[in-house]
């Protein structure tokens, strides 16, 4: 009785370690996908709010982030992220690169820094800061300007600040008649959707020197001019 | 003749010529501008610092546990990184980590189908993601994927980044189960520039 009860048992045990063993590294009786829909959001910008927990000006800092509505829905369209500094991320990339705490500092997925303000220079009010951001957001995308999304308004920055992803909101607003609802996407291994907010391709910088020797060329060929006119006054007027 | 010297009118135009320059300096670029002292493009990718990659740290093996940990400090999940830690060693499959992940509310994805679009997009949008190796034995962290290379960081030799060609890696992965899990936050700002 004693022998049939320990096959019995080492049955059940062989049983469970048959269905427990394909469950090495990776490898699994019944895989499911979890994730459906990835999102591309390789185009976001960065925000980092950088500080010392301590400090109060920092705290405060963060907060505006959470009490003003428009640098809320700016923390909601980027990568925002808080920056102690007794962080190791702060130690490994950002010590080297910020003057005073606390910081504000805004880039584009590149890394190209569109605006920073640190310490003292910091607006006092959370308005002031989403301000000089939204400024400084429009002289970056001094390119963008000559797009037609302004319709021929040169200097939308001097009417009303329209912050990057205020400009897309309202586009897509003006659009909506003919946005189609979305569709829930199911049954799919993994779907990688075209980026919703594609960094624009890197344009070629603009060659200053040559502008610059451009105007200089016309400078002295207007130069050239003045002086032939005024060889020929010199020499050839009359009396 | 009568000779007319008119210094004037030089003096004048380079005065004006001056002025435009200085108007026009800031539209082409000549603002002064802080250097930061960086490169504009980084390599790898997902350049995760020294200091923000876990090692190997059980005798049992907890590569998969590192190269989460890794990715969640590389994230801007230092807190959760840290508890991880404390709390998980040994190994792990693709469901049983699923199920931490979930109890801990931590928002992730994965792939054991071998999807190397999963790949392009982790590397893409900079998060990286922990890849299965060497049959499925142990998990690296891929931090570049790009047509021609792919580097990996390697959690029993965090020391240095190891460049692989493409097809060599996703091959070695797929053969390896093609398990890809990564956590689902903001990664890291780029380096300034």
């Amino acid at each position: 009785m004693k022998r049939l009860l320990l096959v019995i048992l080492v049955g059940i045990i062989y049983t469970a370690m048959l269905c427990c063993l394909p469950a090495a590294f990776g490898e699994e009786t019944q895989t499911q996908e979890r994730v459906l829909n990835l999102p591309a959001d390789e185009g976001k910008w960065f925000v980092s709010v950088v500080g010392d927990p301590r400090d109060q000006r920092y705290i405060d800092l963060l907060a505006w982030f959470d009490s003003d509505s428009t640098l809320n829905e700016l923390k909601a369209s980027v990568h925002f992220h808080r920056i102690d500094n007794t962080s190791d991320a702060y130690k490994s990339r950002y010590k080297k690169s910020i003057r005073s705490l606390p910081t504000v500092r805004v880039q584009k997925p590149g890394g190209f820094v569109v605006y920073e303000s640190s310490g003292n220079s910091i607006p006092t009010t959370a308005r002031g800061l989403s301000y000089d951001i939204a400024v400084a957001s429009n002289m970056a995308g001094w390119q963008i300007l000559r797009r037609p999304i302004f319709d021929g308004r040169l200097f939308p920055i001097f009417n009303r600040p329209i912050l990057p992803w205020r400009q897309r909101m309202e586009r897509n607003m003006n659009n909506c008649d003919t946005c189609p609802a979305p569709v829930p996407i199911v049954d799919v291994d993994v779907v990688v959707p075209e980026p919703a907010q594609p960094e624009p391709e890197p344009e070629q910088r603009r060659s200053g020197w040559l502008t610059a020797g451009l105007c200089v060329l016309c400078g002295a060929v207007g130069a050239g001019l003045g002086v032939v006119s005024q060889w020929k006054k010199l020499y050839y007027s009359e009396g | 003749m009568k000779r007319i010297y008119d210094y004037g009118f030089v003096v004048r135009l380079f005065l004006w010529l001056f002025l435009l320059l200085a108007l026009m300096a800031p539209l082409l670029g000549c603002a002064e501008r802080r250097d930061y002292g960086t490169k504009i493009v980084e390599r790898p990718e997902v350049n995760i610092p020294i200091a923000m990659r876990e090692s190997n740290y059980s005798s049992g093996g907890s590569c998969v546990h590192a190269s989460l940990i890794t990715l969640l400090r590389w994230q801007g999940k230092e807190r959760l990184a840290k508890d991880w830690r404390r709390d998980f060693r040994g190994g792990e499959f693709a469901r049983s980590v699923a199920v931490k992940l979930d109890s801990r509310g931590i928002r992730y994805a994965y792939t054991t189908k071998g999807d190397v679009r999963f790949l392009e997009w982790a590397c893409r949008t900079k998060r990286g993601c922990g890849i299965t190796v060497n049959g499925g034995a142990h998990m690296i962290t891929l931090v570049h994927l790009d047509a021609k290379w792919a580097a990996v960081l390697d959690n029993n030799s965090t020391s240095r980044f190891i460049w692989i060609p493409r097809d060599e890696l996703v091959a070695e992965w797929k053969r390896s189960y093609g398990w890809a899990v990564t956590p689902m936050y903001s990664p890291l700002a780029p380096l300034p520039h």
